[in-house]
C-alpha cells in the first residue's frame, strides 16, 4: 500500500486539477480532495478506515471553508505573518552548537558518531 | 507547616520568600504533595523531575539565604506545556512521536526562566502537538477540568490551566496558537494571556503553525500573570519573528494606567452558538467597566467573525503540515521497526507515531498547499487575513481594548465533541481572530454557570500594550472574588 518503491516518483495529481501553474478559477468543494495523493504528499500511510473517515471530515471542513469565496480580496496583499520585522540579519559570527552527544542523543540508531538508516542507494 | 499555600498566589508567596517566612524547598514540596493528591485525578502532568526541582530550590533558598535573591520568581515552581524545552527533560508534545525525547537545550524562555530563580517542576499535558481544544488528543490520555471531572479543561494548554486550578502550581507556562492559553483558562477559571505575536520568543517551542504560535503565562492573578510575563518577554536574535523593542517593567506601568478606558464590543461575538449563562455573565463584566466610567462602545468586526475560523484551518494546517515534515523518523522522534526502506520508514513512522487530529491536519494542510489548489486555499486566506488584521486595528484607534467572550460556552463534557472536529474546531470562534491579527489578549475570570463552571471574559489589546491590557483586567479582576473560589479535589 505505502512502500517506497511503489510510490515513487510522486504519483500524479488527479486528471484535469492541474489548471496551469498556481491559479486556480474557482474555490474547490470538499469532494477535489484525493487523499492517496495527499496522504502519499505528506508521507502518511493511511489504512482504509483513516482514508474513508478523513475524506468525510475533512469534506465537512472544506464545504466550511468555502465561506472565504464570499471575500473580496481583489489588490489585497496576503499576510505570512504579524510581527512588524522583515528581513532579520545575523553578523557571521562562529558559536557553539550542540555537541555530537548532545545532536545524536534521540538518534533512533547510532553507530560511531553517525545515525544509522536503512539502505538509501543500491 | 501551619500554612495551607495551596491557592496562594505567586505574587503571595513571593513575598512569603521574600519575608523568610517561606523556603523554596518547603513550597516544591506542597506542590508535590498537592500533585501526589489530585493529580491521579486531574492528570495534568506528563512528566516531573522532583529531585532536580529540589535542588533548584535549595539553590534558591542558599541564594537568598546570601542575600543574592534574583527577584520575585527566584524560588518559585513553575510548569511548562510539554512543547517547552528545557534541558535534559522529556518532550513530548503529548505524542508517541515523541515518546522517549529528552531536550538537548533550553528553549529561551526556559533560559530566561532559570536565570530569574525559577523552578521548572514538570511538563504538562496538551492536545497532540498542541492542536485541538479539549486536551483530548492526547497520547498520554486526558486532563480532566478540575472544576468536574467529566469534564474537558480546554486547550490545548489543558494540562497548563488545570495545574493552575487545581492547586498544583501558582504558575505555568502555555503556548496559544488559535486560542490554546485562553480557552482553557476560562474553562479552568484562572486567567491566561496570549502575549502580542513577537514579544516572546519561540525558540525552543515545538512548532504548530509558526506565524500565529506564541508563548504565555496562565496563572491565579493577573499580577501574577505580568510577574511571568516580565520574566520571558523580550527580543531574542534565535527567533527571526522576535521584536526588537525593550520590554517594560509592567508592575510600574499597570499601576500607572488608571482609565477610564474606552472599550470596544464586537457586536458579532455575542451571536447565535454563545452559551446564555456566559453571555449573561460577560454582560455583567461590561456593566461594570460602564459604571466604573469606561465608555463602551458597540464595534463590528465582521470578517473576524466570519471568516477567522476558515482562514486559521488554512493557514494553520498548511504550516502544520510544512513543519511537522521533520518528523520523519531519523534523527529523531518514533521510527517504525518494519520497514522495507528509507521511504516507506517515512511513511510507517508518521503513521504509527502521529495520532488522529495530527494526521487530519497534515491532510489538510498538505491538501490546501498543493499545485492547483495553493491560491484558491492558502493565498486567499493569507489575504482575508490581512483583511482582519486591517479590520482590527481600525476599531483599536479608537478603543483602548476589545471585549468579548472568551469561548462561547463553558468547559463542556469528555467525549462530547471528539468525533466531530468542526464543532470542536467552532469552540475557538472568539479567540482565533486574534492569532491571526497578532493582538495580545486574555483571558480573566468573569463568574460562573449555575451548575459551577467557570466563565472566561476576553481582553484583545493593541500590538505590544500588555501593560494596558494588563491594567484593564486587573481593573475588572480587583473589583470581583471570582478567583478566591477553588474547586473541591
Amino acid at each position: 500500500m505505502t512502500g517506497g518503491v511503489t510510490l515513487l516518483p510522486v504519483a500524479k495529481p488527479p486528471a484535469g486539477r492541474l489548471l496551469g501553474g498556481r491559479h486556480c478559477p474557482t474555490m474547490s468543494a470538499g469532494s477535489d480532495l484525493n487523499i492517496d495523493y495527499v496522504a502519499n504528499l505528506a508521507r502518511l500511510a493511511l489504512t482504509e478506515e483513516q482514508k474513508t473517515r478523513y475524506a468525510r471530515q475533512l469534506g465537512d471542513i472544506l464545504h466550511y471553508v468555502d465561506k472565504l469565496k464570499q471575500v473580496d480580496v481583489s489588490g489585497v496583499e496576503p499576510m505570512a505573518h504579524a510581527a512588524p520585522v522583515f528581513n532579520v540579519w545575523q553578523d557571521d559570527v562562529p558559536r557553539s552548537g550542540l555537541s555530537t552527544d548532545q545532536a545524536l542523543r534521540n538518534a533512533p540508531a547510532q553507530r560511531q558518531n553517525m545515525i544509522v538508516v536503512p539502505k538509501v542507494v543500491e | 507547616m501551619a500554612r495551607d499555600l495551596t491557592w496562594l498566589s505567586a505574587t503571595e508567596l513571593s513575598a512569603l520568600l521574600e519575608a523568610r517566612e517561606l523556603t523554596s524547598v518547603e513550597l516544591v514540596q506542597a506542590c508535590l504533595a498537592r500533585v501526589q493528591a489530585v493529580d491521579g485525578r486531574v492528570k495534568a502532568f506528563n512528566s516531573r523531575d522532583e529531585a532536580a526541582a529540589l535542588a533548584a530550590a535549595r539553590d534558591a533558598d542558599a541564594r537568598r539565604a546570601a542575600g543574592q535573591a534574583r527577584g520575585p520568581l527566584d524560588g518559585i515552581p513553575v510548569g511548562f506545556k510539554d512543547v517547552i524545552a528545557v534541558e535534559g527533560q522529556p518532550l513530548t508534545c503529548s505524542s508517541k512521536m515523541l515518546a522517549n525525547y529528552v531536550s538537548p537545550y533550553d528553549a529561551t524562555v526556559t533560559t530566561r526562566l532559570k536565570a530569574a530563580g525559577a523552578i521548572p517542576l514538570g511538563r504538562l499535558n496538551l492536545d497532540e502537538f498542541a492542536m485541538g481544544s479539549s486536551t483530548e488528543n492526547s497520547a498520554f490520555g486526558p486532563t480532566a477540568n478540575p472544576w468536574d471531572l467529566t469534564r474537558v479543561p480546554g486547550g490545548s494548554s489543558g494540562g497548563s490551566a488545570a495545574a493552575v486550578a487545581a492547586g498544583e502550581l501558582p504558575l505555568t507556562l502555555g503556548s496559544d496558537t488559535g486560542g490554546s492559553i485562553r480557552q482553557p483558562a476560562a474553562l479552568c477559571g484562572i486567567v491566561g494571556l496570549k502575549p502580542t505575536y513577537g514579544l516572546v520568543s519561540r525558540f525552543g517551542l515545538a512548532a504548530y503553525a509558526s506565524s500565529l504560535d506564541q508563548i504565555g503565562p496562565l496563572a491565579r492573578s493577573v499580577d501574577d500573570a505580568a510577574l511571568l510575563l516580565q520574566a520571558i518577554a523580550g527580543h531574542d536574535e534565535r527567533d527571526s519573528t522576535s521584536f526588537k523593542a525593550g520590554v517594560p517593567d509592567y508592575r510600574a506601568e499597570i499601576a500607572k494606567r488608571s482609565g477610564p478606558w474606552r472599550i470596544g464590543v464586537p457586536k458579532e461575538f455575542f451571536g447565535a452558538g454563545l452559551d446564555s449563562e456566559v453571555g449573561v455573565a460577560v454582560q455583567a463584566a461590561i456593566e461594570h467597566y460602564r459604571k466604573t466610567g469606561c465608555e463602551i462602545r458597540e464595534v463590528s468586526l465582521p470578517l473576524a467573525a466570519e471568516q477567522a475560523i476558515a482562514v486559521y484551518y488554512l493557514i494553520a494546517t498548511a504550516e502544520a503540515s510544512s513543519n511537522l515534515a521533520r518528523y520523519d523518523g531519523i534523527r529523531y522522534g518514533h521510527r517504525a521497526a518494519k520497514a522495507k526502506d528509507v521511504v516507506d520508514l517515512y511513511f510507517q513512522s508518521r503513521a504509527e507515531g502521529f495520532g488522529d487530529e495530527v494526521k487530519r491536519r497534515i491532510i489538510l494542510g498538505t491538501h490546501v498547499l498543493s499545485s492547483g489548489y495553493y491560491d484558491a486555499y492558502y493565498l486567499r486566506a493569507q489575504k482575508v487575513r490581512t483583511l482582519i488584521r486591517n479590520e482590527f486595528a481600525a476599531v483599536l484607534t479608537d478603543c483602548d481594548v476589545l471585549l468579548s467572550p472568551t469561548s462561547p460556552t463553558a468547559a463542556f463534557k469528555l467525549g462530547e465533541k471528539s468525533s466531530d472536529p468542526l464543532a470542536m474546531y467552532l469552540t475557538d470562534i472568539y479567540t482565533i481572530s486574534v492569532n491571526l491579527a497578532g493582538l495580545p489578549g486574555i483571558s480573566v475570570p468573569c463568574g460562573f454557570t449555575a451548575g459551577g463552571l467557570p466563565v472566561g471574559l476576553q481582553l484583545i489589546g493593541r500590538p505590544f500594550d500588555e501593560a494596558g491590557l494588563l491594567a484593564i483586567a486587573r481593573h475588572y479582576e480587583q473589583a470581583h472574588d471570582w478567583s478566591q473560589r477553588h474547586p473541591v479535589l
